[in-house]
């Protein structure tokens, strides 16, 4: 229960750096070093940490895109996992059994408290009659709790009832079906497609498969690592850039007197 | 008028860490906003009356939305325009903050979100996902915020001291020049993440009388390398745009639901679906 507890702050904790700092607990991997300390077996939680990071690697809150909650996600799958005292490999396809559903169902919480948490600013924009600056602060701090108990209330019951049950059930999953485990590794290899394909739908603008291809290319074909891809990547987009601008410059010269084409010109410094 | 202290800049930095806690689909960060802000303003305010509060608080509850880590640098832009312009004028202070959002907004999330994440998540993942060590942790935490801290402290600052500078240079257009860049950096990561992180292969072969088997996965790896991921990736953009974003989780159950299908079918078969 003290686990369940602390494991139910972590998470609150980890939401909150999702919504402010971004020191980066908001993910996976490092949401998991929490539960690799609270748990006492900071291997497997990393393992399924790493895992789980490759598998929402491309999940991210981007605009109108509410994306499943990878926080919640991480903890009560990587938990669970360890719980069940399985193997290594057993405790990350459970985990991914759990965590994906979990994710998808705070998700839908998540939009919820969205709605929800317009009353506080109904509230502030009454505070703020009275002049006084401090009035709205409680308003912040109202919705900042409903944020923290979205991701700390689900991952409370789910670990705290899952403590009780979850070696029974990895014993039946591992005698009786275990087809599911090995069907749920398979789906959490499969999984990055959906993050990769929301990221694409966000990014895929015109003539922007070119460089989809050059990126596929220099990893598959020839095999350079995600670092030397950025490197790579940056100078294209350098080089992009050069022809886009000298398109711009040629086409705007003869149509503009020169004083326009200074500014044009100023703009190539910067 | 009064000046903006460090002190107070230094107050609404540590209080940006917090800048999405009152996040509502009504208003986005408008609240946290004006929370964030309210060291200068109570500093500014002083000796003010209180209908000129009142309104400079309502300025800051109006509609506000951009990417967190722009949020400083849009806030010490506000402090300088704040202390420069007189009450009669306060809506140039509107219109420069909410002309920035979007434009920040766009790099954030392509510069950001959607490329230093990722590569830091992969490189940290990659270094841990088979042996569990703390470096691969560790090396994904130093990555995000040796970049993340200096844009937040120099954010406020530099946005203070020279940020109507950079915006009346054609700042905004640069930020929209430096997002088109972003966006394609970002993409040629994204390809380069298909082939490492998805996974899916076959394990299916067909026997014959005579001969070796033929291998299915070799086959295909024969025409393209990771062409299963390729169409699997494909599949689901397809899926995705066509939903407009809105059915991910149903995306996500439909992958869960073929591959078990297919473990199961493998299982009481005995022929290897997924290797």
């Amino acid at each position: 229960m003290v686990q369940a507890l602390l494991l139910a702050i972590w998470a609150g904790l980890c939401e909150w750096d999702q919504l402010g700092p971004h020191l980066g607990f908001r993910k996976p991997l490092l949401a998991s070093v929490g539960v690799g300390i609270i748990l006492g077996d900071m291997t497997t939680a990393i393992i399924i940490g790493a895992t789980m990071e490759l598998m929402w690697l491309g999940v991210n809150n981007i605009g109108a895109y509410v994306p499943p909650d990878v926080i919640s996600g991480t903890i009560v799958g990587a938990s669970l996992g360890i719980m069940s005292g399985g193997s290594v490999t057993e405790a990350t396809a459970l985990a991914v059994a759990i965590g994906v559903p979990t994710a998808t169902l705070v998700q839908q919480l998540n939009i919820l408290v969205m709605t929800t948490n317009a009353t506080f600013l109904h509230g502030a924009d009454k505070a703020a009659e009275s002049g006084e600056f401090k009035a709205v602060n409680k308003f912040f701090w109202g919705g900042a709790i409903c944020f923290f108990l979205t991701r700390a209330v689900p991952v409370f019951i789910a670990t705290g009832i899952g403590s009780y049950v979850i070696e029974n059930i990895m014993a039946f999953l591992q005698n009786d079906v275990p087809w599911v485990l090995s069907g749920m590794s398979a789906a959490g290899g499969m999984m990055p497609a959906v993050g990769l394909a929301m990221l694409l739908t966000m990014m895929m603008k015109k003539n922007m498969w070119i460089f989809l291809l050059i990126g596929f290319v220099l990893n598959a074909y020839v095999g350079i690592p995600t670092l030397g891809c950025a490197i790579i990547a940056a100078a294209i987009a350098g080089f992009y850039d050069f022809v886009v601008e000298g398109q711009k410059n040629t086409q705007a010269a003869p149509a503009i007197a020169s004083a326009e084409g200074a500014d044009d010109g100023e703009e190539y410094d910067l | 008028m009064a000046h903006v202290s460090n002190h107070a800049l230094n107050k609404v930095l540590l209080r940006t860490q917090g800048c999405q806690f009152a996040h509502n689909y009504e208003r986005m960060q408008s609240l946290s906003l004006t929370y964030c802000f309210s060291p200068v303003l109570e500093e500014l305010y002083k000796d003010r009356p209180k209908e000129e509060r009142v309104t400079a608080m309502k300025r800051y509850l109006e509609y506000f939305n951009t990417h967190p880590l722009a949020i400083p640098f849009i806030l010490g832009i506000c402090a300088a325009l704040e202390e420069t312009t007189d009450e009669d004028h306060k809506d140039a202070v509107t219109g420069i903050k909410t002309s920035l959002m979007g434009p920040f907004a766009g790099l954030g999330d392509s510069m950001l979100n959607l490329t230093w994440y990722p590569i830091a998540g992969s490189i940290g993942a990659s270094l841990c996902v088979s042996n569990g060590s703390l470096i691969g942790p560790l090396v994904m935490f130093l990555l995000i915020n040796v970049l993340y801290w200096p844009l937040k402290y120099f954010g406020i600052h530099m946005g203070y001291t020279k940020g109507m500078e950079l915006i009346e240079q054609g700042g905004v257009a640069l930020i929209e020049r430096l997002g088109n860049l972003a966006n394609v950096l970002g993409v040629i990561v994204v390809g380069c993440l298909i082939p490492q992180t998805v996974k899916l292969t076959t394990g299916l072969q067909f026997a014959f009388s005579e001969g070796d088997p033929l291998v299915i996965q070799t086959q295909l790896d024969a025409v393209m390398p990771y062409m299963l991921p390729v169409i699997l990736t494909l599949i689901c953009y397809k899926l995705i745009k066509k939903g407009q974003g809105k059915n991910t989780a149903q995306v996500i159950i439909g992958i869960i639901v073929f591959a078990l299908v297919f473990a199961a079918i493998g299982y009481y078969t005995g022929v290897s679906i997924f290797a």
